[in-house]
């Protein structure tokens, strides 16, 4: 491709050439035949085809959001010297270089291979695809150039950032047959103190509260909870309407949030829990253990989009397999979702133990002038309506500020 | 820094390419032949009802001088806005007052110094305009030097093979001091974006070793674009390479570009793959 600064120079040669005769000068016949002679050897310096390949490679391919993401991007020259190589590599706009360059010039001897260093960072949950790098070959003079794109396409998935989470009690009345770490405030084996008894033959004897028996000369055993398995069912919104907002603040990004958070917690404690997403179509991981199924239940909330207009009432029918009294949690909003009351409704008809957390962003859209301060107390007094209604049916129910910590939030409700 | 010393050198030499292309441009065509120049002192002549400039030094040196120093000045400035603008104010005040002065007949002025500065002034403006353009990256500026540079000295009484080695030397000079300032603007800014890194030092020396290497070839095909017209007239019939017209700077002029439009075909013939792509996966 000719450059504008080539056409010039080719048009002013020429101009300059047909043009001298007229005034008899030799200076300015001489200065246009240089200047097209300079377009034409400079057509042969660095124009011809090069063979360039390049791979990119991340030192993690699976990150946590707010993190930052290694990526080496290596250029190995196969074919003639190519004396300027402009690399850009194609990056989506929710990640950002943290440092280095996603842009080089490098000059590029035969065989020759140049890895390029830089630091992403990932500040938003996803999976990103890094489109083809671009490259462009100028002449020293800026006359001739070309571009091109190099297949070399990779997906980089970004899990939702996680929050430590600590001493949630989420009390089933429906325990599993197999112990587990979900306390459900039961006479049991475990470490956790439930409550002291008097003594009768035939208890162990290293349960005796020796420190009760010398103040009341009384025996006395100390006696300690069950912990069972339980099956926690993640209900999420991921309608439309949740993507309301900046793309990192957002009701959505901060339910992911939580759910990925939550999800932690219960597997780590060897609880089995399942995720269900509404929005554009209702998606259903069922409930299961284990840090495989962690590593599916956030990738499954990485891919999350706010799409579609589902209301609560379509997971209803998926519910309806799941483990009976079990906790269930929704995270949503439930802003402009009719059948919202009549799902809750049903949810706890069914014997569920309902927990609603609603993330709240509307200060930060009121004050980011997203929506008006009309909307805002719209907003703000339908979903306080959301929570009495829910709270009314027997659930616990929560506005939580994202800013805020979860646990926090969580240990406030279920106290 | 080491990027940083060779963009400073590219200056440098630009800005040596500009006053010897100038230089060269008036030894080429004396001032007294310049369309410009006569225009000037006949502008002058209606305004003062005398021959100003017909009085006046009319030393190239002095004027390339001057705009050497105004160039200097200007970039100087131009690093506080606030002192640019009140210089320039206080500048243009002083010329209209020196007008004024004349218009209202104050004796006590020294017209003739001024005028011979201020004709330096003109003879110097494609160094000062020039300069601007290569310490300060703009484009535009250069392009104006570069046209003056062409423009200012040129006359009607043309020139011939006599000056051969000065219209090369000029012809030379001033091809550096385009792609030179040019280049600058270029890689000045890439090198802003690469943060002045080694890597990038390698593609600048690239830059001006071809550039170099290109302008002797430059000259090289210049030169054979000029011979491919006595190879011409052996080709042709008697008749038509004995013609006056073929025989002309008119004749010679559409060697050269007959001699382009063949390089042109050979090369789209030879070289298929010409900036084509072919860049593997």
């Amino acid at each position: 491709m000719w450059t504008r600064k080539a056409i010039v120079y080719v048009g002013l040669g020429i101009i300059l050439v047909l043009f001298a005769p007229f005034i008899n000068n030799l200076q300015l016949f001489l200065l246009g035949t240089t200047i097209l002679a300079f377009v034409a050897v400079h057509s042969l310096v660095n124009t011809r085809p090069i063979d360039v390949k390049i791979t990119r490679s991340f030192n993690d391919d699976q990150v946590f959001e707010n993190s930052s993401v290694s990526i080496d991007l290596v250029v190995q020259n196969k074919g003639r010297a190519i004396g300027f190589l402009e690399i850009y590599d194609n990056l989506p706009s929710e990640v950002k270089v943290q440092s280095g360059l996603n842009h080089s010039v490098i000059r590029l001897r035969t065989n020759e291979t140049v890895v390029n260093q830089y630091l992403l960072d990932c500040r938003l949950r996803g999976q990103f695809r890094l489109g083809n790098p671009r490259l462009r070959i100028y002449n020293p003079s800026f006359l001739f150039y070309y571009e091109s794109e190099i297949e070399s396409k990779s997906s980089l998935v970004v899990l939702p950032q996680i929050e430590e989470i600590e001493g949630v009690d989420l009390s089933t009345d429906f325990p599993k047959m197999y112990q587990g770490a979900m306390p459900i405030r039961r006479i049991g084996t475990s470490g956790e103190f439930y409550g002291i008894r008097e003594y009768f033959p035939g208890d162990d004897f290293k349960n005796i509260n020796w420190r009760v028996f010398g103040r009341t000369r009384k025996l006395m055993v100390n006696q300690f909870e069950r912990e069972d398995i339980s099956d926690i069912m993640i209900i999420l919104d991921a309608r439309e309407i949740t993507g309301t907002g900046t793309i990192l603040r957002n009701p959505l990004n901060y339910s992911c949030k939580a759910a990925a958070s939550l999800v932690n917690f219960f597997l780590r404690t060897r609880n089995r829990v399942g995720l269900i997403t509404y929005g554009e179509s209702v998606n259903v991981i069922s409930p299961d253990t284990g840090e495989r199924h962690l590593f599916k239940v956030l990738t499954a909330l990485a891919e999350v989009k706010a799409k579609g207009s589902l209301g609560l009432h379509t997971v209803l029918g998926d519910l309806r397999n799941f483990t009976p009294r079990s906790p269930v949690m929704v995270i949503s909003t439930l802003e402009n979702d009719k059948t919202s009351a009549t799902a809750l409704r049903e949810i706890t008809a069914r014997g569920f133990k309902l927990t609603f957390i609603a993330p709240d962003t509307l200060d930060y859209d009121r004050d980011s002038r997203i929506i008006s301060p009309t909307v805002y107390f719209t907003a703000s007094a339908s979903l306080d309506n959301k929570i009495t209604e829910a709270r009314s049916l027997g659930a616990r129910a929560m506005r939580w500020n994202p800013d805020s910590v979860l646990s926090t939030s969580l240990a406030e409700v279920i106290r | 820094m080491q990027t940083s010393n060779t963009l400073g050198f590219m200056q440098s030499v630009a800005t040596l390419s500009l006053m010897l292309s100038l230089s060269f441009a008036y030894l080429i065509n004396p001032m007294e032949d310049s369309l410009f120049f006569s225009a000037l002192d006949s502008f002058s002549n209606g305004l003062y009802n005398s021959n100003v400039i017909n009085e006046l030094n009319t030393s190239v040196v002095a004027g390339i001088l001057m705009g050497l120093f105004l160039g200097t000045t200007n970039i100087l400035l131009s690093s506080s806005k606030k002192v640019y603008n009140y210089v320039s104010v206080a500048i243009a005040s002083f010329f209209v007052l020196i007008f004024f002065g004349y218009v209202f007949g104050v004796d006590w002025i020294p017209y003739e110094p001024l005028q011979q500065l201020f004709f330096w002034v003109f003879i110097g403006l494609p160094v000062s305009t020039g300069m601007v353009g290569i310490w300060q990256d703009k484009v535009g500026n250069q392009v104006i030097s570069a046209f003056l540079i062409l423009a200012m000295p040129l006359g009607l009484s043309g020139n011939t093979n006599d000056q051969i080695y000065p219209i090369l030397g000029f012809v030379f000079s001033y091809m550096l001091y385009l792609e030179l300032s040019y280049g600058h603007v270029r890689y000045s800014r890439l090198a802003r974006v690469m943060s002045y890194s080694k890597e990038y030092e390698d593609v600048l020396v690239w830059f001006l070793t071809t550039l170099m290497v290109t302008l002797a070839f430059t000259m090289i095909l210049t030169s054979l674009a000029f011979l491919f017209h006595d190879l011409l007239g052996n080709i042709l019939p008697y008749s038509f390479s004995n013609s006056i017209e073929y025989n002309t700077i008119y004749g010679q002029a559409l060697s050269v570009l007959v001699f382009f439009m063949l390089w042109a075909v050979v090369q789209i013939l030879f070289s298929r793959g010409y900036l084509a792509r072919q860049v593997e996966d």
